[in-house]
């Protein structure tokens, strides 16, 4: 791990213009991962999740303004290049995402085959034979027959849908994919397949992954790291065996009673409240007025990443008491 | 006693169009049984295509099935006359999934929970503000009298669906049909929404049918389960039952798909059902779970496997079992369970 990281994301922080002020949607997250690794961003919605995506890839929308950040992608500072470089040298050729609902958002006049050339096109201004070629490639990685090329997006199964939309991801052999609930919309049986497929493309491509979800169950299905979001800023990250085994922040533990599960008697808990607008957060600790186990400093001051016992980090004013 | 709600071998033939002007029948329910007692939770559990929606259609009214009957409380749901509608949606109402699209934008959330009593003239106006406070209250949009005169929009999908939710129960209805309640509400907040309604089934006795494809919360608030798939019950029993010792296949890859967080799922991969549900107006014969069935056999291309006990209250159609007869040949690896 002493290797230089895939992608090294420091203190990035994003806010969004609106007339109740600027809201802080990315409050300082940092994170790193090595290729073939997986990162879990996990959190309810609103916690800035998406925002994080789309700040890598410079998507955020016009309101948006990039506060502060390093980011790395191999060491190289990619905030240092213009955004007209950032366009033809990372996003899509570097970094690729999955969006969230992406396979509803195939162009229903297009064959599949013309929408996954599209970028090689138009980055590697690959011939068509080139194009078809690369397209076949990238729908062997997701176990799609080449005749899907042919095909028009209405054709396709639910789950045919997605995995064409990850191998238009994949096509220009990026390092670093991001998944935005790329799941949420398939039957639990085709979920679990598709997890299935992500888990082979991580180990035969190495690739860097991001994976977004509100679920922290389906999170632990392919992420070694897990990064539990808050209003903006990280409650809690860590290897995935401490914070699904033993997780420090009182919102990750309760994130984590909440799913409901078959193996196990227990009954789901639900968290109390809200979580706050970003136009009025509380004072101090932003988990603070919906934390069970909050006690007085934790309304006047905002805990920083504390190093916990089991080898995370977390936000938590009670990590503090322990060491 | 007899129980609430009775389905009878209901079938529902859709015609999809196809072409022009050709169309195929589709059978979105093939001969689908099916009781729900007073005071009851029996979850549907499918996958899209199943039919589980056009099931909690058929007992909102919203369709009148091709076959069989659905009776309420002992009547012909689908045959009432119009002058009964009023008096059965007074004793029967649905949740729907899409909080977004189910609310009425332009009322607010004190206009949408009192409109059923409008429409069913209950009470003075000053009885129906106050029970549209308490409904409100039982669904803890508190305080109360800030949400009433709030528009949909400015809540959040949670809140969105417990004033979907007050809206169903402002009457208090003797069955709820729940579609999805909680599929498009974080997964943190599923838990409220589940134990609110299980809170007001104890309080006022109210029978839930609840629809959904996430058999883990079905586990959960639920006293009994029926699985469907492409249109049929698959298997059926109390939920402990189902979930502890499936005995369809189609069941035992539904369970395994469900996943737990466990930090060792990266390093496994899941052994759910291959491929995907056919398109129900093309079903496989016999067994339509026959393509996708690790156990299938011969006779499972061939013949329909019908709804037989296989152990006390838990029936399986599946020909792996054939029949609650001890004498009977169990197949040498019986299913996992």
């Amino acid at each position: 791990m002493t290797s230089t990281p895939l992608l090294d994301v420091t203190d990035l922080r994003l806010s969004y213009a609106t007339e109740a002020g600027e809201l802080p949607a990315v409050d300082g997250i940092s994170f790193s991962i090595q290729e073939g690794e997986a990162l879990g961003l996990v959190g309810e919605s609103g916690a800035g999740k998406s925002s994080v995506a789309l700040t890598l890839l410079r998507l955020w929308p016009r309101n948006g303004r990039l506060v502060s950040g390093q980011m790395k992608l191999s060491g190289n500072n990619l905030f240092a290049l213009s955004d007209d470089a950032f366009r033809r040298q990372v996003r899509w050729q570097q970094i690729a995402m999955v969006f969230q609902g992406a396979s509803e958002s195939l162009n229903p006049v297009l064959r599949v085959g013309t929408q996954i050339m599209e970028p090689l096109r138009v980055h590697r201004g690959a011939s068509k034979q080139e194009a078809i070629q690369e397209a076949r490639r990238a729908l062997s990685l997701v176990y799609l027959p080449p005749e899907i090329l042919d095909r028009y997006p209405h054709e396709l199964s639910g789950g045919m849908k997605q995995r064409a939309v990850i191998a238009m991801a994949l096509v220009l052999q990026p390092k670093v994919l991001i998944l935005d609930e790329p799941t949420s919309a398939l039957d639990v049986t085709t979920q679990a397949q598709i997890m299935d497929q992500l888990k082979d493309l991580k180990e035969q491509l190495n690739l860097g992954i991001i994976f977004i979800t509100h679920d922290i169950a389906l999170a632990s299905d392919i992420c070694d790291t897990i990064g539990v979001m808050y209003a903006g800023k990280m409650a809690e990250m860590g290897p995935a065996e401490a914070v699904l085994n033993t997780p420090q922040h009182p919102y990750a533990q309760l994130l984590l009673a909440s799913v409901a599960r078959i193996q196990q008697e227990e009954q789901p808990v639900s968290i109390p409240g809200v979580p706050p607008n970003l136009a009025s957060l509380p004072s101090g600790c932003r988990f603070h007025p919906r934390c069970p186990k909050a006690f007085d400093r934790c309304s006047t001051e905002l805990p920083n990443l504390i190093a916990s016992p089991t080898g995370s980090l977390g936000a938590c004013w009670l990590l503090e008491e322990k060491s | 006693m007899s129980p609430l709600l009775e389905i009878e071998g209901v079938s529902m033939e859709f015609r999809a169009r196809k072409g022009l002007f050709t169309s195929v029948p589709v059978r979105a329910l093939d001969n689908v049984s099916l009781h729900l007692n007073k005071g009851e939770t029996v979850a549907i559990v499918g996958e899209s295509g199943s039919g589980k929606t056009t099931l909690g259609r058929v007992c909102l009214r919203l369709l009148a099935p091709t076959g069989g009957t659905a009776r309420f409380d002992g009547e012909d749901i689908g045959r009432a006359g119009s002058r009964n509608t009023r008096a059965f949606y007074h004793r029967v109402q649905g949740i729907f999934q899409d909080p977004f699209s189910s609310l009425d934008p332009n009322m607010t959330v004190g206009q949408i929970v009192e409109e059923p009593l409008i429409i069913h003239k209950e009470g003075t106006s000053t009885e129906r503000k106050a029970a549209v406070r308490q409904a409100l209250e039982e669904v803890r949009l508190l305080p109360a009298e800030d949400f009433i005169s709030r528009f949909p929009h400015r809540l959040s999908g949670g809140q969105r669906q417990r004033v979907a939710i007050a809206r169903a129960l402002v009457l208090q209805p003797e069955l709820v049909i729940a579609d999805e309640p909680v599929s498009m509400v974080d997964a943190s907040n599923r838990a409220e929404i589940l134990y609110l309604l299980r809170g007001l089934q104890e309080r006022h006795g109210t029978a839930f049918l609840y629809i959904t494809h996430d058999i883990a919360t079905a586990y959960h608030f639920s006293q009994r389960i029926a699985v469907m798939y492409l249109g049929r019950i698959v298997e059926t029993g109390p939920t402990h039952e189902v979930v502890n010792n499936p005995l369809h296949p189609y069941t035992q890859a539904l369970l395994k798909a469900v996943p737990e967080p466990d930090p060792a799922n990266r390093f496994r991969r899941r052994a759910t059902a291959k491929g995907e549900p056919p398109s129900p107006a093309a079903p496989p014969p016999g067994c339509h779970f026959h393509p996708r069935c690790p156990h299938a056999f011969e006779r499972c291309r061939i013949d329909v496997p019908s709804l037989l006990e296989v152990r006390p209250a838990h029936s399986a159609a599946c020909h792996l079992w054939p029949e609650a007869n001890p004498s009977a040949l169990l197949p040498e690896t019986p299913p996992a369970s």
